[in-house]
């Protein structure tokens, strides 16, 4: 177990992390993501408010669909990344991160002061739910056989369900971190052992962190603390498609994200491979003819490609580089260039 | 998993054949219970002199990379290549087909420090 945004977590359950990742690739696992913050934004002023803070363009949501995106500060950096999804006219439901959930709920209040928002109610839950993530091409599946109401294998990606269950509320959001398809559970806290216990029984492989970080890293996903913060921007991420770049609003960071925009930056987020099985490391440096081009932000070993890959920002003259190198304090070994995700995932599959 | 009799312990983990000219060397069951799955292997060059202490090879999980240190003074006389396409040898068997390599011993009066298993059991707490 490691601390984890003021959690407790295993790093692996007794199965191992590559056993735990291929049970996602190949059939279904289940991660306890109870850690995850959600935040409920309540009033008819609920839209214009969350127009103003974060770059995607959530007009034309409907009931039930979900967005991923992020909050900006002024420059354009990232505070945290998030899934947006409207409830209601009045009501939109979204879901951050663990370790910057606190701030991120401070933050808001204080932009919805500044901002003279009227009539938006900001509730923290992330204290009354629990949050598990079945994810696999074996998950909607599952989901179907245990979680009443509804065939999840007929709803779309990227929406959220509310539904009740043994008397209460809970919520399915079609959305997941592994780049397979699936769900997340969000359920009364206390319900959350009996739900794991139901998913465990009828096979799910229990997956740790260790597994959830190469995962999200073979799909290509970023991860807040290592690929995104406060000193970088989506564009800067690749995350220029999450923009709301028509949209009317005028949201925190905006200038700054159209400057990048229309003039280029001078720092892209890249996957890069090797042919090694050695994984690469976070800091590992990115090097050309012996300059250093850029550092790794997330590291890893392929359990797919059985080679290193990685997530790298590197300066944007080095992009259509064919030299690269990725050196650690005791190795270097060429890489190239990939566009993530590094392996077919269900996802794109179907 | 084959046994860990008739092997001798480092602190840092490591195991060597308590006897004979040339020994086998490789990580302990604590030791790759700790790394956790292991992906690669960067085996050292057979002849190779190694100095008791010495980092000789590095065993690397996504989660951590470890130096293999020689726990006596001798020539890398052969390397266990299977790890190179299988590494996850080591942790299924980190006293049998996870070894890493064999060591022609120079001088095996250096074995004195090395422990026995019952005290490596001790020295981890197990």
């Amino acid at each position: 177990m490691v601390p984890f945004g003021g959690w407790e977590m295993p790093v692996t359950y007794a199965a191992g992390q590559l056993a735990e990742h291929r049970a996602v690739r190949n059939a279904i696992g289940i991660f306890d993501v109870s850690h995850m913050g959600q935040v409920r934004f309540t009033g008819a002023g609920a839209l214009a408010f969350l127009e103003q803070i974060v770059p995607a363009d959530l007009r034309a949501l409907l009931d039930g669909q979900s967005k991923y995106t992020q909050l900006c500060n002024e420059s354009g950096g990232v505070i945290d990344d998030l899934i947006v999804s409207r409830l209601g006219r009045h009501e939109y439901f979204a879901v951050v991160n663990a370790s910057t959930r606190v701030g991120d709920v401070k933050w808001m209040r204080e932009k919805a002061k500044e901002l003279k928002v009227a009539d938006c109610n900001i509730s923290d839950e992330s204290d009354q739910w629990g949050m598990i993530a079945v994810q696999g091409p074996q998950a909607l599946g599952m989901l179907d056989r245990l979680v009443t109401n509804k065939i999840w294998s007929n709803t779309p990606a990227l929406t959220l369900h509310p539904f009740e269950a043994q008397g209460q509320p809970h919520l399915l959001s079609r959305t997941g971190y592994t780049g397979e398809a699936g769900g997340e559970l969000i359920c009364p806290a206390p319900l959350a052992a009996q739900w794991w216990k139901r998913f465990l029984d009828a096979g799910a492989q229990p997956c740790g962190l260790a597994a959830r970080d190469s995962l999200r890293l073979e799909a290509g996903y970023c991860l807040y603390g290592n690929d995104l913060d406060l000193g970088t921007s989506p564009v800067e991420a690749g995350l220029s498609w999450s923009v709301g770049w028509k949209k009317t609003a005028k949201y925190i960071g905006r200038e700054v994200l159209e400057k990048q925009k229309a003039e280029g930056v001078s720092r892209k987020l890249v996957g890069l491979r090797t042919e090694s099985r050695r994984p690469l490391r976070q800091h590992d440096k990115v090097v050309r003819d012996g300059v250093e081009v850029g550092e790794v932000t997330s590291g890893g070993f392929s359990p797919l490609l059985e080679c290193g890959i990685a997530m790298a920002y590197i300066q944007s003259d080095a992009l259509k580089a064919d030299n690269l190198h990725i050196a650690s304090k005791t190795a270097s070994q060429p890489a190239t260039i990939v566009k993530p995700p590094f392996v077919e995932i269900g996802l794109k599959k179907s | 998993m084959s046994n860990s009799a008739n092997l001798l312990f480092s602190a840092s983990h490591e195991w060597i054949q308590s006897s004979g000219d040339v020994r086998r060397v490789g990580i302990t069951d604590h030791a790759q219970h700790l790394l956790g799955d292991i992906v690669y292997t960067d085996l050292p060059k057979v002849g190779r002199k190694v100095k008791k202490g010495e980092a000789i090879l590095v065993v690397e999980s996504p989660k951590a990379a470890a130096d293999v240190y020689a726990p006596l003074s001798g020539e890398v006389v052969e390397v266990n290549g299977a790890l190179e396409g299988e590494p996850s040898k080591i942790n299924q068997d980190p006293y049998g087909d996870g070894w890493l390599v064999a060591i022609r011993v120079s001088s095996a009066d250096e074995a004195g420090e090395l422990m026995s298993e019952a005290d490596y059991k001790k020295s981890i707490g197990e």
